[in-house]
């Protein structure tokens, strides 16, 4: 019912507002058919989505008003959707804001995405929400990122810009489901599980900022944030455990990034520093140690419409000696340093009407690695076709790729913008 | 005395309108060489005004007849010695409407880009070869957008004639730094300092592209190629560029070549 109000709210809106004094509104969006097929065979346990990992019909609308001058606006993208799995029609209100402000300092108020960092899928300083189970079931790129309900205030002077993001409530990351993907698991056996999730305090509220430059042709940014771990901590209820309480730690971010060229290409170095503040001792198995990530990259064009990317990502875990300490027995053992290297062709053909891409990330240390290979061709100005797979591998079932071996398989999307 | 000064200031009024200002002011000489004619065609084609706001609508149609429209925002700017900024913000096709593109242009070394993504959120920096990358899938390439570096070519003035109804200049140009051609040889228009032709040549000498504007316009006393097209003869592949709601010297302010404003688009200037 809700939803309902919501769609008429928007729809009345979009036509009312137009008439209103020399307000600019526009309408757009798209009507999109999005499927995933697992290509693995796996033996699928009973509630689980086997061989269909995703089937879904969806369509956005997005809303963009303007004020005469300019100096305010507002956005509202909303997806109607029907999960052909669990036959279900969802609304999902994915960005709604309002903008303020002037040439010096302005305002975004609302639901909205934000994105920081320099990484490609490696994410360092962004430690905004993602949904982990639209990126591993063939959904498009830009359902990794959902938005966060907060208000981000900017200052800007000349070529420094300074942003805070204030997210009130916290909002988890979407982590792998067992009704949908395989994932490990270090406690299959026990299904008694809880979840507690941050309040509503304002001990609880994140918050995340960012200062950047640009000095010369190099640009240079800090970052910091104060909020939880996007993914939850298992922790028994007791030694001889018949529950799980889930819970999202307290996580504090520090980083820097800088960008610039470098002969023919553009360098990427991003680096942070993950204090896992609910473990500073790093002596509770449960909870993630704290962490240094660091990120090198370059990127550069060999050829017309050819890209080649490299990456090279570190994860450092501290106080390893505890962690090896405490570790509980039966559970796997991680390294302390955890190494990713990555590389990203893209090809355009076709006055860049088709799209070849393909990603290949591995860990030596992990020994598992992912591949994405895709293609995406524009019918036409309106419509596009995008297919690939993703494989995921690994010598291990509990590595960060490894652990979702059997959900290997093929994507298809169709879209139709309007 | 005082007879002398009011002839002298009734001498001013009337001949002040024909005193060419400021950066015009190098479009009204005559030329002395062809280096000369480069830099007139240079200022007079990519730096007039001390900026420009324009609707670009491009039009590229396949040998098959097929068409697809990319409808844009520029904005540019003309910075110190030489820099100039572009601020392009799509409106059409569908799949990049909302997308934003930031280039910071310097004389004799390659561009610095920013492309904006509205569905990610996400500004990334992107490495690209200013010579023959094509600019959005069309017979364009970024040189042809933002202009290449004269020194880039040697040029030689082979000798004037009328092309499509105007006193030309012909200027060859062999390429001398990385380039999608060879050689290029340009037909400039003496009264406006504008090609109205231009042929490109490949490696092997032959005629690939051919550039031509269709339409030239004055726009607040600046003229203006309002269309142009640039045709592919080899592929048969064309691009058309119609210029819209031109206008010069508006008061783009310098912030708005930044990453906030990638981000979050100057509604006042695109609307």
């Amino acid at each position: 019912m809700r939803s309902i109000g919501l769609v008429g709210l928007i729809f009345g809106l979009a036509f009312a507002l137009p008439h209103t004094a020399h307000a600019q509104a526009s309408v757009h969006g798209f009507a999109q058919f999005n499927s995933a097929f697992r290509a693995t065979g796996a033996d699928c346990p009973p509630q689980m989505a086997c061989d269909v990992m995703r089937g879904e019909e969806r369509v956005q609308l997005k809303l963009e008003l303007s004020s005469p001058d300019g100096r305010a606006g507002a956005l509202a993208r909303l997806d109607l959707f029907h999960d052909t799995i669990g036959d279900e029609a969802r609304v999902d209100l994915r960005e709604a804001y309002v903008d303020v402000g002037g040439r010096r300092i302005s305002a975004r108020l609302g639901r909205q995405v934000v994105t920081w960092g320099l990484g490609d899928l490696l994410f360092i300083n962004d430690v905004f929400p993602k949904d982990w189970v639209a990126f591993l079931t063939g959904a498009p790129l830009e359902y990794l990122k959902f938005g966060s309900d907060a208000a981000k205030v900017g200052a800007y002077t000349g070529s420094i810009g300074a942003e805070v993001v204030i997210t009130p409530v916290f909002a988890r990351d979407r982590a792998p489901r067992p009704d949908r993907l395989f994932f490990f698991d270090p406690m299959p056996s026990l299904t008694d599980r809880v979840t507690q999730r941050p309040g509503t305090d304002f001990g609880d509220m994140q918050l995340a900022g960012r200062l950047y430059a640009r000095v010369s042709r190099f640009e240079v940014a800090s970052y910091v944030s104060k909020g939880f771990f996007g993914m939850p901590a298992g922790q028994p209820d007791q030694a001889v455990p018949t529950r799980l309480v889930f819970s999202y730690p307290r996580l504090n971010t520090y980083g820097g990034s800088l960008q610039g060229p470098l002969r023919a290409g553009v360098f990427s170095l991003e680096g942070g520093y993950y204090d896992s503040r609910d473990d500073e001792s790093g002596s509770d198995p449960t909870v993630e140690n704290s962490q240094t990530r660091w990120l090198a990259a370059y990127q550069f064009q060999p050829h017309e419409d050819l890209t080649l990317a490299f990456q090279y990502y570190g994860e450092f875990m501290r106080q390893h000696d505890a962690y090896l300490r405490t570790l509980p027995q039966g559970l796997p053992l991680r390294d302390q340093l955890r190494q990713v290297a990555s590389l990203r062709v893209t090809q355009l053909r076709r006055h860049q009407t088709l799209r070849l891409n393909l990603f290949v990330m591995a860990s030596p240390t992990d020994r598992d690695a992912y591949v994405n290979p895709s293609v995406r061709y524009n019918v036409t100005d309106e419509l596009w076709l995008e297919t690939g797979a993703n494989v995921f591998w690994g010598q291990e079932h509990h590595t960060f790729f490894g652990q979702f071996g059997q959900n290997s398989g093929v994507f298809l999307i169709a879209r139709y913008e309007f | 005395m005082r007879v002398r000064l009011v002839l002298l200031s009734f001498w001013l009024i009337v001949i002040w309108p024909a005193l060419p200002a400021g950066s015009d002011r190098l479009l009204a000489q005559t030329p002395l060489g062809v280096d000369d004619i480069v830099a007139r065609v240079q200022q007079a084609f990519y730096y007039p005004g001390a900026d420009l706001k324009a609707r670009v609508k491009m039009t590229l149609t396949s040998a098959g007849g097929d068409t697809r429209l990319r409808d844009l925002t520029m904005l540019r700017r003309n910075g110190k010695s030489g820099e100039q900024q572009y601020f392009i913000y799509f409106h059409q096709p569908g799949d990049v409407r909302g997308m934003t593109f930031l280039v910071l242009k310097y004389p004799r070394r390659d561009d610095d880009r920013w492309l904006f993504l509205p569905a990610l959120n996400l500004v990334r920096r992107i490495a690209a070869r200013d010579s023959a990358q094509s600019f959005v899938g069309s017979d364009f390439t970024y040189e042809h957008v933002s202009g290449r570096d004269p020194e880039s070519d040697r040029h030689t003035l082979r000798g004037e004639e009328k092309r499509r109804g105007k006193d030309c200049y012909i200027v060859e140009s062999q390429a001398q730094a990385a380039a999608e051609y060879s050689r290029k040889v340009a037909w400039i228009d003496k009264a406006t300092w504008l090609p109205v032709e231009e042929e490109y040549y490949d490696i092997r000498g032959e005629l690939f592209k051919v550039f031509t504007a269709d339409e030239i316009r004055d726009v607040n006393g600046r003229a203006t190629v309002t269309t142009r097209t640039m045709k592919n003869v080899k592929t048969g592949h064309r691009t058309e560029v119609v210029f819209s709601e031109v206008a010069y010297d508006v008061g783009v302010e310098a912030e708005i070549f930044s990453e906030r404003y990638l981000r979050e688009p100057p509604r006042r200037w695109i609307q």
